[in-house]
């Protein structure tokens, strides 16, 4: 509680409420148009946060990050166009209800499901974050070596369905974590001569690269370059569901929630799967399953109350360990470091303030996305008509210019553009970018870990079997890696 | 150009890579090198197995779209001369005419639009970025 008001008295802030208003609209909108990501928000506003007290960084960071999740649903339901790919279960009864003049419900739902869901992922937040901080302040280099195997085993099992590529650009990520000073020896690793490499090779502009300049080729490249959709919306109709029908959803919305904060927990797992296996839940427990997909409310509430409640869940092992658990975390952690946060147990002791002021926010950012978006939701609609070829050249530039403000240096802007380039040939041949990023930040926690272990055991790699925690760790490894070995053997054997 | 083909090509490529990576960490002094070694190993092993993967018999896969290559090389054209602009006449020469340029022949918008935009939205960072962020964003010959 002596942390909980301050943190509260910084979000009540004239300044914070401002930014928490801009972040929640700019995420809306990042989120309604096709092709835009949840990641490639936080990415583009990192650069702006940079001269912003933490708190007010952070405070955007999180609005951005919750309304782009559920800014998706409205396209999705107007259009049968989602916005990001945490929305694609929403379109499946969405946009029937909406042809049924019904949109204005099931938006309504949605807004309903993800506050829900939004709302629940907070509170979980709140609840496990600091006891699991806690228990990382027993973690040694052992711990943290096994964790960083975990982190990376997971990513690469869930992030393409070839999961060769998968290990591919986490090897490519590893590599590239490899660059820099040597921390131990002071050996110079594959620097090339260059004074800006000395540090390692920068993460924002690899991210910014990865997710915002690659996003840019991806809409201007493309013939024609065109308009995002040119489909008509469809919103008629009365601008909430029924009570009747809200009180019916209940029960769909705190299972969704559950299924929603659980998956945001694990590592690799992320939003649409989420969604769809709450939508496919909510299926089974109804007793009109033959309803989905034709036009069912609940369908549109178990789907984004899960996605929303994977956003609080993916912070948690993000916060309190440092391991980031998909691409978005992964730029979360970026924005964290550049105002001096390191992610880990640390949060919650030395920058508890700060940490807490996050988690306040959103749940503030969840209820004003909800506001704004029964207001707004039909005007969202319009940002789709902006061609591609006319966006994608804003987006570069305000990437080029943000990554340069970063530290001031034009290397880290070639950086940027090159890995931009990288990712857009990365997304045509299927090679996810996600183990990449997620590697380049769990690649040092890694080797640092892993080579301090070795010194303490003098070589003796048994060291990781030999304490509780590190061994229950080991566990959770080898489940990672069975467990989708032993569901594709089954599945095979099961087409035989 | 199928998948199948595009893999084995990268698969090579980042082998010889992941290769070189190895070779010169386990050169490194001390256990500097242990580290980039495990990690090009590891990428060497998932080249192999993509490599292997492309051998396989299996139904033809499905061809990436085809990548409009006038639209990429224009457009990579536009983005070197930002880049090359920004540092030597400086940004806001730069930003405008790789808006104008981009927009007019990749967005094909009608001139006035386009340098309506083009004008608007570097106004727009000029606000935000030294106005208010304050950032010494390079001023090339303007200043000089």
């Amino acid at each position: 509680m002596d942390v909980l008001l301050p943190a509260l008295g910084n979000v009540m802030a004239p300044m914070a409420l401002l930014t928490l208003l801009l972040g929640t609209l700019a995420g809306m909108t990042i989120g309604a148009l096709p092709g835009l990501s949840s990641t490639m928000g936080v990415a583009l506003c990192i650069p702006i946060t940079f001269s912003m007290p933490p708190e007010l960084a952070l405070i955007l960071l999180g609005a951005v990050y919750v309304s782009s999740v559920y800014g998706g649903s409205v396209t999705a339901i107007l259009l049968r166009t989602p916005g990001t790919d945490a929305s694609i279960a929403t379109a499946l009864d969405g946009y029937p209800l909406a042809e049924a003049g019904r949109g204005g419900e099931a938006l309504g739902m949605a807004t309903l499901g993800s506050l829900f869901g939004g709302l629940f992922s907070v509170i979980v937040l709140i609840a496990i974050a600091p006891p699991l901080s806690t228990v990382a302040l027993a973690f040694g280099p052992q711990e943290y070596t096994v964790l960083a195997i975990f982190g990376l085993v997971t990513i690469v099992g869930v992030a393409s369905d070839r999961p060769l590529k998968g290990v591919l650009s986490a090897a490519v990520g590893l590599v590239l974590a490899t660059v820099g000073l040597d921390a131990f020896t002071g050996v110079q690793r594959f620097t090339f001569g260059q004074s800006e490499l000395f540090e390692g090779v920068p993460l924002l502009p690899v991210l910014i690269g990865l997710f915002s300049v690659s996003q840019a080729f991806n809409l201007c490249v493309p013939a024609g370059g065109g308009v995002l959709t040119s489909k008509e919306q469809k919103l008629k109709g009365r601008g909430l569901p029924l009570w009747h029908d809200i009180r019916r959803s209940l029960r769909t919305m705190l299972r969704s929630s559950v299924i929603g904060s659980v998956v945001g927990i694990l590592p690799g797992a992320g939003t649409s799967i989420a969604s769809f296996i709450s939508y496919n839940e909510a299926r089974r427990h109804s007793s009109t399953p033959e309803r989905f997909g034709k036009g069912e409310l609940e369908g549109v509430a178990a789907s984004e109350s899960a996605n929303n409640a994977v956003t609080g869940g993916t912070l948690i092992p993000t916060l309190t360990l440092g391991i980031p658990g998909n691409a978005v975390t992964a730029v979360f952690v970026g924005g964290l470091t550049i105002h001096g946060l390191i992610p880990g147990p640390s949060l919650f002791t030395h920058h508890a303030e700060t940490t807490y002021t996050l988690i306040l926010s959103l749940l503030f950012a969840n209820v004003l996305f909800a506001v704004l978006g029964l207001w707004l939701c039909r005007y969202l609609v319009v940002v789709t008509k902006v061609p591609g070829a006319v966006l994608g050249p804003m987006i570069l530039v305000f990437s080029v210019i943000g990554t340069y403000a970063l530290r001031n240096a034009v290397f880290d802007v070639w950086l940027a553009v090159a890995f931009g380039v990288v990712g857009y040939f990365m997304e045509r041949w299927r090679y996810p970018a996600a183990p990449l990023v997620i590697a380049l930040i769990l690649g040092p926690i890694l080797e640092v870990n892993f080579r301090r272990s070795m010194q303490i055991a003098h070589w003796d790699l048994t060291t990781f079997f030999t304490r509780p925690l590190s061994l229950t760790l080991c566990l959770l490894v080898v489940l990672a890696v069975a467990y989708p070995l032993w569901i594709q053997w089954r599945r095979r054997k099961l087409q035989r | 150009m199928t998948l199948d083909t595009i893999d084995r090509g990268v698969a090579m490529l980042m082998g010889v890579l992941c290769g070189v990576v190895v070779v010169v960490g386990l050169g490194m002094r001390g256990d500097a090198g242990l580290f980039p070694a495990i990690a090009g190993t590891l990428g060497l092993l998932a080249c192999l197995g993509i490599g292997l993967d492309t051998l396989r018999s299996r139904p033809p896969d499905e061809l990436p779209p085809t990548l409009p290559w006038q639209r990429f090389t224009v457009w990579s054209l536009c983005i070197l001369g930002l880049l090359g602009l920004m540092v030597t006449v400086g940004t806001f020469v730069a930003l405008p005419l790789f808006l104008l340029t981009s927009l007019r022949w990749l967005g094909h918008l009608r001139w006035a639009a386009a340098l309506t935009i083009a004008i608007t939205f570097s106004a727009l960072i000029y606000v935000v970025f030294v106005h208010l962020l304050t950032v010494p964003l390079p001023a090339g010959w303007l200043v000089d």
